[in-house]
C-alpha cells in the first residue's frame, strides 16, 4: 500500500468509516503482528499487544497527524511503546515459545524457508536488542530509512547506518 | 557485496515471518467496535524548526560576505607598486620627451629620466615583497587631445607585465632569462629571492608577440596574468616634426635676413666710399686752385680754405658713419650666426628625439613577476576559496536538511 492510499484510508476513517480501519488492518497487521511476535517471543502476549495497540490508535486516531509520518510507522511507534512498557513491568522477561504453526505440514512446505527461518532467528538472537529491533523494522516491517527514523526518533542517516551495522554484526556471528 | 546478499536473506525472512494472529477476527472485532468518530484533533503550532539554522547559518554568511567585501575594498583601493610604477614611467618620461622637445632639450637633460628612475626603483623595493595583481586602467593620455583626427598614424608604445605564480620561481627565473636573451632583449633588472623574483627587460617590437605566446605556453592559463598597454605616441612624434618644421623655417629666414643685411651693408659701404672719393676730389680741385691764387688775395685764398675745411668735415663724417655701419654690421652678423646656429642645434635635437621616439616604439618594456604559490593557493585558482566555503555551507544545509534531522517525533496515545 502507497502512502497515498494509507492516507486516504486514514482520512475515511476519521470520518468514522469502519471499512477503511479494515482495509488498514488487512494490510497493516501481518506486519505488526509478525514485529510483535518475533520481538516478544510470545504469541500470546503479541496477541494482546497487538489489540492494545489497535485500540490506542484508533481511540486517538483524531490525534493522528499524517503530515510526512505514515499510519503504519504510527502505529509501530505505538506498539513499540506498548512492548517497551510490558518489559518495563515486566523487567524485559521474554518468553521464548515454540512457534507451533511453523511445524504444522502446511508450513513445511518449502523445508528451505524453514531453515532460513530457523537459522536467521538464531542470527538474531545473537546480535543485541537493538539491531534485532532496526533489522525487524527493516526487513519484516518493510519500512524505508526515514519511517524507520521516525519510529526510533532518530535521524535518517542514523538510521541508515545502524541498518548497515546491523547487518554486519549478522554477517559476522554466521 | 555481502551485506547486499544478507539483506537479500533477511527481506525473504521478513516477507515470511509476516502473519496474521490466530485471534485475527476477533481481535479486529474488538478494535472496530471500540472506534466511534472524534472530533476533529487541532495540532498545537510548534515553534519554527529550522531557527537554529537561520540563527546560525544566516549570520555566519553575513559575516563571511562583509569580511570578504572588506578584503576586496581594501585590494582596491590600494594601488599597485607596480602599476604606479608602471603609469609613472611612461607619464614622465612623455612628459620629459615633451617638455624637452619644447624647449629644444632631450629628455636626459630635463633630468625627468632621472627622476623617473627613481620613482622606479622606490616602487620596485615597495612591490618586491608582496606583488598586487596590476589594475589595468588606461593612463591618462596628455598628448592625444586636441590632435588632427584625419592624422592616423600610429606610433603605438607597447608596455607589458607577466604575473606569474609557480612552485619553482628560482628555475623559472632562469628559463625565463633565457628565453627573454634568446629574443635579442635586455635585461635591465633582476631580483630574486627564495618566493619572489622579478625581471624588467626591453624586447624589439618584432619579437613581442613570438615571445608572449612562448611564455605563455610554459605555464598553465591560470597561473599567469597579462596587463598590457600600449599607448599611441602621435601626439609626441606630431610635437616633435612641428618644432622641427618651425626651427627650419625660422633658420631659413634667419639666413635670408642675413643675406639681406650683408647686402644692404655693402651697398652702403659702396655709397660712402662712393661719397667720399667724390668729396675728396673736389678737394683736391680746390687745393689745386689755391695754389694758382697768389697769397695778396687774402679774401679768395680764406673762401678756397673754408670750402676744403667744409669738405674736410663731411668726408670725416661720412667715415665716421661707415665705421660705425661696419661695426654694427659685424654685430648684426654674429648676432645672426648665433641664432642659425642655435636653430641648427635645436634641429638636431629634434632629430635624435625624434629618433629617440621611433626606437621607442619599436621596443617593448616588460616586467615579469614570478611569485611562489602554495598547494592551497593552487586549489583556490581553479576553485576560489569563497565558492568552496559558501558549497561548504550549501552542502552542510543540504545534509542536515537531507540526512541529519531529528525526524518528527510521533505523537504516541
Amino acid at each position: 500500500m502507497t502512502t497515498k492510499e494509507e492516507l486516504d484510508l486514514v482520512v475515511l476513517a476519521k470520518t468514522g468509516d469502519k471499512n477503511a480501519v479494515s482495509m488498514l488492518w488487512e494490510v497493516i497487521t501481518p506486519k505488526l503482528y509478525g514485529y510483535l511476535v518475533n520481538t516478544l517471543k510470545d504469541k500470546t502476549l503479541a496477541d494482546d499487544i497487538l489489540q492494545e495497540t489497535w485500540l490506542k490508535a484508533v481511540t486517538s486516531l483524531h490525534k493522528f497527524e499524517p503530515r510526512g509520518i505514515k499510519f503504519s510507522a504510527w502505529l509501530f511507534a505505538i506498539a513499540r511503546n506498548e512492548c517497551r512498557q510490558h518489559w518495563r513491568r515486566n523487567n524485559h522477561e521474554v518468553v521464548l515459545e515454540e512457534d507451533e504453526s511453523e511445524t504444522t505440514p502446511d508450513n513445511l512446505i518449502v523445508k528451505e524457508n524453514l531453515i532460513d527461518a530457523i537459522f536467521l532467528n538464531e542470527l538474531l538472537d545473537k546480535i543485541p536488542e537493538k539491531d534485532q529491533e532496526i533489522l525487524r523494522l527493516r526487513f519484516l516491517a518493510e519500512f524505508s530509512f526515514k519511517e524507520i527514523a521516525q519510529i526510533l526518533n532518530i535521524p535518517p542517516i542514523t538510521a541508515r547506518l545502524r541498518v548497515y551495522r546491523a547487518l554486519s554484526k549478522a554477517r559476522a556471528n554466521i | 557485496m555481502f551485506n547486499k546478499k544478507i539483506a537479500d536473506v533477511f527481506t525473504r525472512w521478513g516477507k515470511k515471518a509476516q502473519k496474521l494472529p490466530d485471534r485475527n477476527e476477533e481481535i479486529k472485532q474488538i478494535v472496530l467496535n471500540s472506534f466511534q468518530i472524534t472530533p476533529e484533533y487541532v495540532p498545537e503550532k510548534k515553534p519554527f524548526a529550522f531557527r537554529w539554522i537561520v540563527l546560525t547559518t544566516v549570520p555566519a554568511l553575513a559575516l563571511f560576505l562583509m569580511f570578504n567585501f572588506w578584503h576586496n575594498y581594501n585590494i582596491n583601493s590600494l594601488s599597485s607598486p607596480e602599476s604606479t610604477n608602471f603609469y609613472a614611467t611612461v607619464e614622465t618620461d612623455q612628459i620629459a620627451s615633451y617638455s624637452g622637445a619644447a624647449m629644444g632639450l632631450s629628455a636626459r637633460e630635463t633630468g625627468l629620466s632621472k627622476a623617473t628612475s627613481f620613482v622606479e626603483s622606490i616602487a620596485d623595493k615597495i612591490s618586491m615583497p608582496e606583488p598586487e595583481p596590476m589594475i589595468t586602467t588606461m593612463p591618462p593620455n596628455y598628448y592625444n587631445e586636441g590632435e588632427d583626427i584625419t592624422d592616423t598614424r600610429e606610433f603605438l608604445k607597447t608596455t607589458f607585465s607577466f604575473d606569474i605564480k609557480t612552485r619553482n620561481v628560482g628555475k623559472m627565473h632562469t628559463r625565463l632569462k633565457t628565453i627573454i636573451r634568446g629574443y635579442d632583449g635586455r635585461i635591465d633588472n633582476s631580483n630574486l629571492n627564495e618566493k619572489y623574483a622579478s625581471i624588467s627587460f626591453v624586447l624589439p617590437k618584432s619579437t613581442y608577440d613570438s615571445f608572449v605566446e612562448e611564455v605563455t605556453e610554459i605555464f598553465p592559463e591560470k597561473f599567469i596574468t597579462i596587463h598590457e598597454n600600449s599607448t599611441n605616441l602621435l601626439g609626441q612624434k606630431q610635437n616633435i616634426e612641428d618644432q622641427t618644421e618651425y626651427a627650419s623655417s625660422t633658420l631659413e629666414t634667419l639666413k635670408i635676413e642675413r643675406i639681406d643685411a650683408i647686402k644692404k651693408h655693402e651697398d652702403k659701404k659702396s655709397a660712402s666710399l662712393k661719397e667720399m672719393g667724390r668729396l675728396e676730389k673736389n678737394m683736391n680741385i680746390l687745393l689745386d686752385q689755391r695754389k694758382t691764387i697768389s697769397s695778396t688775395e687774402k679774401e679768395a685764398l680764406k673762401k678756397i680754405d673754408d670750402q676744403i675745411s667744409y669738405l674736410r668735415k663731411i668726408h670725416n663724417d661720412v667715415a665716421s658713419d661707415l665705421m660705425r655701419a661696419m661695426t654694427q654690421h659685424k654685430k648684426d652678423l654674429e648676432n645672426f650666426d648665433n641664432q642659425i646656429k642655435n636653430k641648427e642645434n635645436n634641429l638636431i635635437e629634434l632629430g635624435k628625439q625624434d629618433t629617440e621616439l621611433i626606437n621607442n616604439v619599436e621596443t617593448v618594456n616588460g616586467t615579469i613577476t614570478l611569485q611562489w604559490i602554495s598547494l592551497f593557493n593552487m586549489v583556490n585558482l581553479y576553485i576560489p576559496f569563497t565558492k568552496i566555503l559558501i558549497i561548504f555551507f550549501i552542502g552542510i544545509i543540504i545534509f542536515y536538511l537531507l540526512f541529519g534531522r531529528k525526524s518528527k517525533e510521533i505523537y504516541l496515545p
